[in-house]
């Protein structure tokens, strides 16, 4: 995959925000990344550390107190928790809001996110993988360059998770950019091409890490000598940012 | 709905008919049979009595249909002109910062006050219902509005959806369920209020007819007008929750 990095995406970004309590509380400040074409893109951070903020302005849902954010394509944006809607089949899901009909696109689509069969289920009673997928499909009949995801494995469990994660690194081969946020080192690790690391607000970026494991990744990647390493080398550089943050270690 | 709650269902819906033919079985055997006539409860056979003279003497067929007339189209009218306007709702309910929790069995008490303002054959009873079931309704689409998961409206605005079809669809969608599970409580509270509001009243509907039963100091006949209603409230809560099932029957 050639991972050629695109312009900057994020430039200075500082989101500044007054709670209910009237107090003035800063985000995060300053930000500056790119983002990998065609790759992966991980915002590893603790929980609570404006994530969701940074990707609602990454997608254009939210103003930055400063800063900007450069693109050149559709944005689209899924939020963490479950959004497909619970009255409609998958295939409705995937339809909705559309102009223009097209089934064998729809049906590849389908196929493509593993929903093939499921097409007159609602996502009612379903489980996160499987909305998340209905989600993804959503996101891929509108053509987008970039899919933004906010910690789209919560409540996932650890096969499904990996299911997901080769998935959404099959979408970069159609030439898609995946930004996604995760507060979860083994997982985000797995996912990503890049990873960019957050401090706890107000976040700065601690580091970002260009990950040159195979593309093509299986479970055996977890016992990998290159990927123990990285593991050990993110976890040192969130030693001081732990204490009084919920932070995830295990896939 | 999962198998486990079909069981749930059933098991519960046997353990209720089994107790009520053993209290049924025990009130004939004690009230017929073994005590004394007494102002406690009517005999069994005078029970019966007292149903039939309910429809042949004081014209309860009419005064049913009445109220049911009313109570049910107030309530599927007001479904309906939400679902028009719930762009207006939504921009209304905005203007609240809280959430709504009064509880419904207020509406009990408004027949003191309204009974005497609205004291109008038909229109008057219409406007009553109307109040105090949008009272209600209000309560269930501002508190639902507040508890809609922030992740639809931003999916919708990603997905480049019109603030009209999100309003119309997404919104209204999600607030379907909410609304089918506020109606079993509706229903109670509104027909007892509407009773009370016919019965201050005196005009027409089964409130009315309470006040005959109450004049004539006929015991046996306000138990059947009680069992009558109590069957009528039960039957309409079953299609509440059949419906429910048929058209809202999921969760956010």
């Amino acid at each position: 995959m050639n991972l050629t990095e695109r312009k900057y995406f994020v430039n200075n970004l500082t989101k500044v925000y007054t709670d209910i309590s009237g107090f003035r509380i800063k985000l995060f400040e300053k930000l500056s990344f790119n983002i990998l074409e065609s790759g992966v893109t991980v915002l590893l951070a603790p929980k609570g550390s404006g994530k969701s903020t940074l990707l609602k302005i990454i997608s254009g849902l939210e103003k930055p107190t400063e800063g900007s954010v450069k693109l050149d394509g559709t944005i689209h944006f899924i939020p963490s928790k479950g959004n497909s809607f619970p009255w409609m089949n998958v295939k409705e899901n995937l339809l909705f809001g559309l102009n223009e009909k097209d089934n064998n696109k729809i049906n590849e689509i389908i196929s493509f996110v593993g929903l093939d069969g499921y097409e007159s289920h609602i996502p009612h009673n379903k489980s996160r993988g499987f909305r998340f997928r209905i989600e993804l499909g959503r996101s891929l009949i509108r053509k987008p360059k970039f899919i933004v995801i906010d910690e789209p494995f919560d409540n996932v469990d650890s096969k499904t998770k990996i299911d997901l994660i080769k998935l959404i690194r099959k979408i970069t081969e159609k030439g898609i950019s995946i930004i996604l946020t995760s507060s979860n080192i083994t997982e985000a690790l797995f996912a990503c091409d890049k990873l960019i690391l957050l401090s706890a607000p107000p976040s700065s970026i601690l580091d970002q890490i260009d990950n040159n494991l195979s593309s093509e990744r299986d479970d055996n990647i977890f016992e990998s000598v290159e990927f123990v390493e990285k593991k050990k080398y993110i976890e040192s550089k969130f030693d001081y940012v732990l204490s009084g943050s919920e932070f995830l270690l295990t896939i | 709905m999962t198998h486990e709650d079909l069981n749930t269902n059933k098991s519960r819906v046997i353990f209720f008919s089994r107790l009520i033919s053993v209290l049924i079985f025990i009130y004939i055997l004690l009230f017929e049979f073994i005590l004394l006539p007494n102002q406690f409860l009517p005999k069994p056979t005078i029970l019966i009595e007292s149903f039939l003279s309910l429809f042949s003497d004081y014209n309860f067929r009419y005064a049913l249909l009445h109220t049911t007339s009313i109570i049910y189209a107030v309530i599927f009218l007001l479904y309906w002109m939400y679902r028009f306007l719930n762009s207006v709702t939504i921009k209304f309910s905005s203007l609240i910062p809280f959430k709504l929790n009064y509880t419904s069995y207020a509406v009990i008490f408004a027949p003191l006050f309204f009974s005497f303002w609205l004291d109008i054959p038909l229109w008057g009873e219409v406007l009553y219902v109307f109040i105090v079931v949008d009272f209600q309704f209000f309560k269930t689409i501002h508190n639902s509005l507040r508890d809609i998961k922030p992740e639809y409206i931003i999916a919708s605005k990603s997905l480049e959806i019109s603030q009209k079809d999100a309003e119309t669809t997404i919104i209204w969608n999600l607030l379907k369920p909410e609304i089918f599970k506020s109606y079993k409580q509706i229903n109670i509270t509104t027909w007892m209020s509407v009773i009370l509001f016919e019965y201050f009243t005196a005009l027409d509907g089964t409130g009315s007819v309470l006040t005959s039963l109450v004049l004539y100091h006929d015991f046996s006949g306000i138990i059947a007008f009680m069992i009558v209603i109590t069957l009528l409230i039960f039957v309409a809560n079953l299609v509440i929750g059949y419906l429910h099932k048929k058209f809202a029957d999921w969760e956010q």
